[in-house]
């Protein structure tokens, strides 16, 4: 299985931001989650890229500790089954910008003021379309 | 059927080719077949995975009774709670079901439907109509997915 690969986080600022690491939940934690694949981006210009093109797709998101941006399917096979992590939910990238962002992650259950603090970063970040769309989810 | 390899075969080729048709996999299934697929993708993929296979194979998910999700359920013995959050998820963003009987039945207690946006509510959300929309799923197949109820069992 491929290892997940991301953004590094000296390119990114705002760690801040974030008001609290998130913690996998104990009945999770240790089990591996089958996934598919990570998605390549880079970050350039505030947007990002993949393939040398502006981003375009929907998946999910993590952000390491370490502050790495990682995007892809499956939060704990993006965190390599991380304990910890910053931040993490659902994202749509259109033309390099992310134009909808969520909370929706089974693992690390992320609740609407992390989300907040997700859209703050990433707004921070000039990675977010002017009319970005943040949706909390229940569940 | 190995349900390890044949989960792994249908996840591909929904991530990597989501338009392409599933009838073909579909009609040789047997209910049984189905409900073991649908417990080892909830639980060991789950997420948004989850929720794209449940959409592809909604013609035979809409016809699981309520004591075969319960099954379903049952079955899930590496990660029920993310399998069942999974499901529950699917329910809240891609039906109109909000019947906190079907929780009750489905033996979760500690959630309600009450707190689910409106169905409506979910129509304008970017995310959710593109993944239908590369999903390859018609007008008419998005609807009946919406409308589905769950099929409680009488007893006679």
């Amino acid at each position: 299985m491929m290892t997940p690969s991301g953004i590094s986080g000296e390119l990114l600022t705002g760690f801040e931001l974030f008001r609290r690491q998130l913690r996998v939940a104990d009945m999770y934690r240790g089990n591996p989650q089958r996934q598919a694949y990570s998605t390549a981006c880079t970050m350039r210009e505030n947007r990002l890229w993949v393939d040398n093109q502006p981003a375009d797709f929907d998946g999910d998101y993590v952000i390491l500790i370490n502050g790495e941006l990682r995007f892809g399917r499956g939060h704990y096979f993006l965190s390599e089954m991380a304990e910890f992590v910053l931040s993490a939910g659902g994202v749509t990238v259109i033309d390099g910008k992310i134009v909808y962002l969520d909370n929706e992650s089974g693992h690390y259950r992320p609740d609407i003021e992390d989300l907040k603090d997700a859209s703050a970063f990433f707004i921070q970040n000039q990675l977010a379309a002017d009319d970005l769309m943040v949706c909390e989810v229940v569940f | 059927m190995n349900i390890e390899k044949k989960s792994t075969e249908i996840i591909e080729q929904i991530l990597h080719q989501p338009a392409e048709p599933v009838a073909n996999i579909e009609s040789k299934l047997s209910k049984v077949q189905f409900v073991e697929l649908c417990s080892y993708i909830l639980q060991y993929y789950g997420g948004r995975t989850g929720h794209e296979f449940l959409l592809k194979f909604h013609r035979s998910f809409i016809k699981l009774t309520v004591s075969e999700l319960r099954e379903m359920i049952n079955e899930m013995t590496y990660k029920k709670e993310f399998g069942v959050h999974t499901l529950l998820g699917f329910y809240v963003q891609y039906t109109y079901v909000r019947d906190d009987e079907l929780l009750h039945s489905l033996g979760v207690t500690d959630k309600s439907f009450s707190t689910a946006p409106k169905p409506d509510a979910l129509t304008d959300n970017i995310l959710l109509n593109r993944t239908l929309k590369k999903l390859a799923l018609s007008d008419e197949e998005i609807d009946t997915i919406r409308c589905m109820k769950p099929i409680f069992e009488v007893v006679v």
